[in-house]
């Protein structure tokens, strides 16, 4: 049983614990427990959903946000406004009533449903990638993109723990997803966990010295604009976006921007198999036609 | 007088004595120990105002030698605020403690803001309850002390 999966299952009472414990061990991984008030839990495993036989009433939905909470909701409260908190590795979506004070989401109140990501730390499977960047001499940037649940965080974190071995790497964790500490202890990675893109990539950029910018899920102007500020200033970025395809992915506007500044060299799409992760290399110069 | 006879009117005097220095020592215990459960509620307010620091670690940070010795810290703890209040019971007076406990109700619930106030609110029926604490407290710790020796010494004085 994973260890994050057991952390979770400790902060329930113990007969819904041990019920989903048996629930759990039955499937071969388990990558989201969704909690609802009212309703069953269900698992995502290997992006399908499936129903458990455990019911969630609303007391304990709403112990168990607390627990998530560490009893400290104040301590969350900002991630509480984007509709998230962290436990641990895992990103855990929160739904319900939004309080609001002049259009400013101050907290969420009567908790309807908890969706409980389990981070999958594998390594090793960028090493595709990781031959690409050696054959360009490190001097190449790449999105990596794929619809939610591709497995664009978990290929992020492993070709962060690859370069910043031998490069000086800088994560903007924006989500604390990104940053394994035990794994990456003694590498040359600097992680700014907690701070919005685009401030961490202007601190990056001034007193980090980067050779890689690592971050995750890019889709404002405002990460487009500090991406393009990376690359003018020769800092390397690899970031993830959503996104169905290529065709979609090039179509959104905020590429358009992205492309002219020339900020990518590849795009890689990720597709989840049954036990693996396909990769789809496109270099960009092959889709604007430029030479070399 | 023989010496027998000077021990026993010793120990005559000596038990109301102690049991009048014992509930004086108690009463300044309670006092002390609600006096201090002010400034943890001020140092939980700076805790979640500046650094937004969960309540486990704050909890965790805080040292206080009464609280510490009474044994709320430690329940504190491990077990949390309510524990704590209700696992060292007799230490605070009931009014103080409905307080205590009213506060623990919100502890760490609702954001920043909303923290803030009930540290504020709580610290101020906490001051104004413990104001009349104090002048009875006072009192009362003066009046156990009189009773010990005067209990103690009036029996020795009849039998002298």
């Amino acid at each position: 049983m994973d260890k994050m999966i057991e952390r979770i299952l400790s902060l329930l009472p113990r007969e819904m614990g041990d019920a989903l414990r048996e629930e759990c061990t039955k499937q071969a991984s388990v990558d989201e427990i969704r909690f609802r008030r009212d309703g069953h839990v269900s698992l995502t495993v290997k992006g399908e959903s499936r129903r458990t036989a455990v019911f969630c009433r609303g007391e304990a939905l709403e112990k168990l946000f607390f627990a998530l909470c560490g009893g400290s909701l104040y301590a969350h409260a900002d991630t509480l406004t984007e509709g998230f908190l962290r436990f641990g590795a895992c990103r855990v979506g929160v739904c319900g009533r939004a309080v609001t004070d002049s259009g400013v989401i101050r907290t969420l109140t009567d908790i309807s449903s908890l969706n409980i990501r389990i981070p999958r730390f594998l390594y090793g499977i960028g090493g595709e990638l990781m031959r690409f960047l050696k054959e360009k001499d490190f001097r190449a940037s790449l999105l990596l993109y794929s619809p939610p649940g591709g497995g664009k965080t978990t290929l992020l974190r492993d070709l962060a723990l690859s370069l910043g071995r031998e490069k000086r790497v800088c994560l903007i964790d924006s989500r604390g997803e990104l940053f394994d500490a035990e794994a990456m202890s003694d590498t040359f990675i600097d992680c700014l966990s907690g701070c919005p893109k685009d401030k961490g990539f202007s601190i990056a950029l001034r007193t980090l010295s980067p050779q890689f910018i690592l971050c995750d899920e890019i889709g404002s102007r405002e990460d487009a604009a500090a991406l393009l500020e990376a690359k003018k200033s020769g800092a390397e970025v690899i970031a993830t976006c959503h996104a169905e395809s290529l065709r979609s992915l090039l179509a959104r506007p905020l590429f358009a921007v992205l492309k002219d500044g020339d900020v990518f060299d590849a795009y890689v799409g990720l597709r989840r198999l049954s036990d693996a992760l396909r990769l789809t290399l496109t270099e960009t110069d092959r889709i604007y036609g430029k030479g070399g | 007088m023989t010496l027998p006879k000077a021990i026993g009117l010793f120990l005559l005097f000596l038990g109301p004595f102690c049991m009048g220095y014992v509930r004086a020592g108690r009463i300044r215990r309670t006092l002390e120990a609600s006096e201090a459960m002010t400034d943890l509620i001020r140092f939980l307010q700076n805790g979640i105002e500046t650094l937004r620091v969960p309540l486990p670690e704050l909890f965790g940070a805080y040292e206080n030698q009464p609280l510490e010795n009474c044994g709320f810290l430690p329940l504190l703890r491990n077990s949390g605020w309510e524990a704590a209040i209700e696992g060292t019971d007799g230490l605070f007076s009931s009014k103080i403690k409905a307080i205590l406990l009213s506060f623990g109700k919100g502890l760490g619930k609702s954001d920043v803001s909303h923290q803030s106030d009930l540290c504020r609110h709580h610290l101020q029926l906490l001051e104004e309850t413990l104001k009349s604490e104090r002048e009875q407290g006072a009192k009362d710790e003066r009046l156990s002390l009189w009773l010990g020796v005067t209990g103690g010494l009036l029996p020795v004085i009849l039998l002298i």
